[in-house]
């Protein structure tokens, strides 16, 4: 995993109490009991404050599995 | 094709599953059932719920004998529902992720000795057995069949007057009560609807409402009995993934809820304006679809049908109206009877009312559940002489179209779910910490529900009122957590103890404000 991918994975697994391990790309919102629609926007919030910066509304409504988290962030923070 | 099949044959129909393994016969091969596994044709939807009924009745499942089901929506849920149906059993439909008190309590108000379900349960008694279902377990039970020739005998079994599926609804009481649906009740219900959508097996809708209400369940029995398509998914939680399977899907209409369908028009406006370039309809359920929100689709999407109905899970789909075919100013109706319902405002005394009167609503007709489960009480109150009390207040114009104005007992409306008051405060008052409890209806503080859960609570001792809020969730749905709660020093109570509803409600506002 490139270092960025890597850093979410942490904040990720860390916010939903998840192994890093199941974090595969295409896990999303409602495939695990601990990812439901609630944490979700938690999530998206942890994201901003670890990462610094503020994802607009266009940014947050694109955002349903991992593989978009990596790339949110990716877009918004250099390595 | 055309709704003809089932429209004519249905009055000789015994079950459900007859209705549906006859729209088999017609519709074989065509693709009934789709989700994120796969899916399934007519045929093989068939085999897949013969498999499972096998199983139930070689499990000791016989003529309406409960079973809970508490699967997340997929085609593992509707085939596990109409297995249960198939082996003469009663399903009884539950959200998933229930807490180990509400499974003892579903447990022990149905008696169930058996439960369907795709994650493990806590609170499992030792009386009755938890089955681990999902889509691989009905392959193996296909894959075991020893022949797939001659089911129809395994859906014709059984008589309209059978009970078919207790549907828990919250009601105005302190416990969630089921409702009782019989397979004819049922099968009338679906007259109704398909003879008013005009189901005609060309429909291809997605169904991401939950399947274990009668609004989500409703849209797939009418689809299956037709022979239309229903891609399925459990929630709006990827509402990307919703929208990409409008296009892929070719999908004609969706049921949805008010907030839905604020969020598509709100913050995925374009992307949904896009993908719903071919739905022609949706079906909107009872709480108000806000006047602009409607106006608004109208005008992005002009060939849009924005139908909205009103039912209750003792009386499903008793309105229905298409508001593209209405002036702004009936917006705010929720439509003329179905064909085959009555409907009426009463006074208090019973007596019917003119029109435009504000009075009780009242529903006659064929498609009435047959009462609540264990609750004789409960069912001489709202059941009497043909007619369903319903709790809710309204004017029925002269025209016939039914303006809803309310309720006459205290029930919480959150998005169309109905939510006792008792339910939420005896739930509060489990707490050791909590001395007393009032809840009522609010207005969304988050802006996104037309009315939500609140509360106020006496605290015996000290504690983040937070903890209180986490604590009802393992006793309650989520809907039904209090979204707001205040801790006071008493709630306002008349002399004879009974909640001066009126005040709770006052000082609630009082408590919003300061804050």
């Amino acid at each position: 995993m490139a270092p960025i991918a890597e850093k979410v994975a942490d904040v990720t697994a860390e916010f939903l109490e998840v192994e890093k391990e199941i974090l595969t790309p295409d896990l999303g919102v409602g495939d695990i009991p601990q990812w439901d629609s609630v944490a979700h926007l938690g999530l998206l919030h942890q994201i901003e404050k670890k990462f610094d910066f503020v994802l607009d509304v266009e940014e947050m409504i694109q955002i349903e599995i991992f593989e978009d988290l990596i790339d949110a962030v990716s877009k918004h923070v250099t390595a | 094709m055309d709704s003809g099949h089932f429209l004519n044959e249905v009055d000789g129909l015994p079950t459900i599953g007859a209705a549906i393994f006859r729209s088999a016969e017609i519709n074989g091969t065509r693709i009934a059932l789709s989700d994120v596994n796969g899916t399934l044709s007519y045929n093989e939807v068939i085999v897949a719920v013969h498999a499972v009924a096998r199983y139930l009745r070689l499990s000791g499942v016989s003529i309406e004998v409960p079973v809970i089901l508490s699967v997340r929506n997929s085609i593992a849920q509707v085939v596990c529902h109409l297995g249960i149906l198939a082996a003469g059993g009663v399903s009884v439909p539950l959200p998933t992720n229930l807490s180990a008190s509400q499974l003892v309590f579903y447990l022990e108000d149905t008696e169930a000795k058996f439960v369907l379900t795709d994650s493990v349960l806590e609170g499992m008694s030792a009386k009755a057995t938890s089955i681990l279902v999902g889509r691989q377990w009905i392959d193996d039970l296909v894959a075991a069949l020893p022949t797939t020739e001659g089911l129809e005998p395994t859906y014709s079994k059984g008589k309209r007057s059978q009970l078919a599926c207790l549907m828990y609804t919250s009601g105005s009481t302190a416990k969630p009560k089921a409702v009782r649906l019989t397979h004819g009740g049922v099968l009338n219900s679906l007259r109704n609807i398909v003879e008013y959508l005009n189901y005609n097996g060309e429909q291809r809708e997605a169904v991401v409402l939950p399947l274990s209400h009668s609004f989500g369940l409703g849209h797939v029995y009418c689809l299956l009995v037709t022979g239309g398509f229903a891609w399925i998914d459990d929630g709006l939680k990827r509402p990307k993934r919703f929208l990409a399977a409008l296009k892929e899907h070719n999908i004609t209409g969706f049921p949805a809820t008010p907030t839905a369908m604020q969020m598509l028009m709100g913050p995925y406006r374009s992307l949904f304006l896009q993908a719903a370039k071919n739905v022609s309809y949706i079906v909107v359920n009872s709480a108000p679809l806000p006047p602009e929100v409607t106006s608004e689709i109208l005008a992005e999407l002009p060939e849009m049908n924005v139908h909205v109905y009103y039912g209750l899970t003792e009386a499903s789909r008793s309105t229905f109206v298409n508001l593209s075919n209405e002036a702004a100013e009936r917006f705010r109706s929720v439509g003329r009877a179905t064909p085959n319902v009555e409907i009426v405002a009463r006074s208090e005394a019973g007596r019917d009312l003119p029109a435009g009167e504000e009075g009780e609503i009242w529903i006659a007709g064929d498609h009435l559940a047959d009462g609540y489960w264990h609750a004789a009480e409960e069912t001489a109150r709202a059941f009497r002489d043909g007619w369903l009390r319903t709790g809710d207040l309204g004017v029925v114009d002269k025209d016939g179209y039914l303006f809803l104005q309310g309720r006459v007992t205290d029930t919480i409306n959150v998005d169309g779910l109905k939510v006792s008051p008792l339910l939420v405060e005896e739930a509060l008052k489990q707490h050791p910490a909590v001395g007393d409890a009032a809840v009522c209806g609010i207005a969304d503080p988050n802006g996104i529900l037309n009315e939500v859960v609140g509360a106020l609570v006496v605290l015996s001792e000290e504690i983040d009122v937070d903890l209180l809020r986490i604590d009802c969730s393992e006793r309650l749905e989520k809907f039904m957590v209090p979204v707001l709660i205040f801790a006071v020093d008493e709630v306002p109570r008349a002399d004879s103890g009974k909640f001066v509803r009126r005040k709770v409600s006052e000082l609630m506002m009082r408590k919003m404000e300061e804050v």
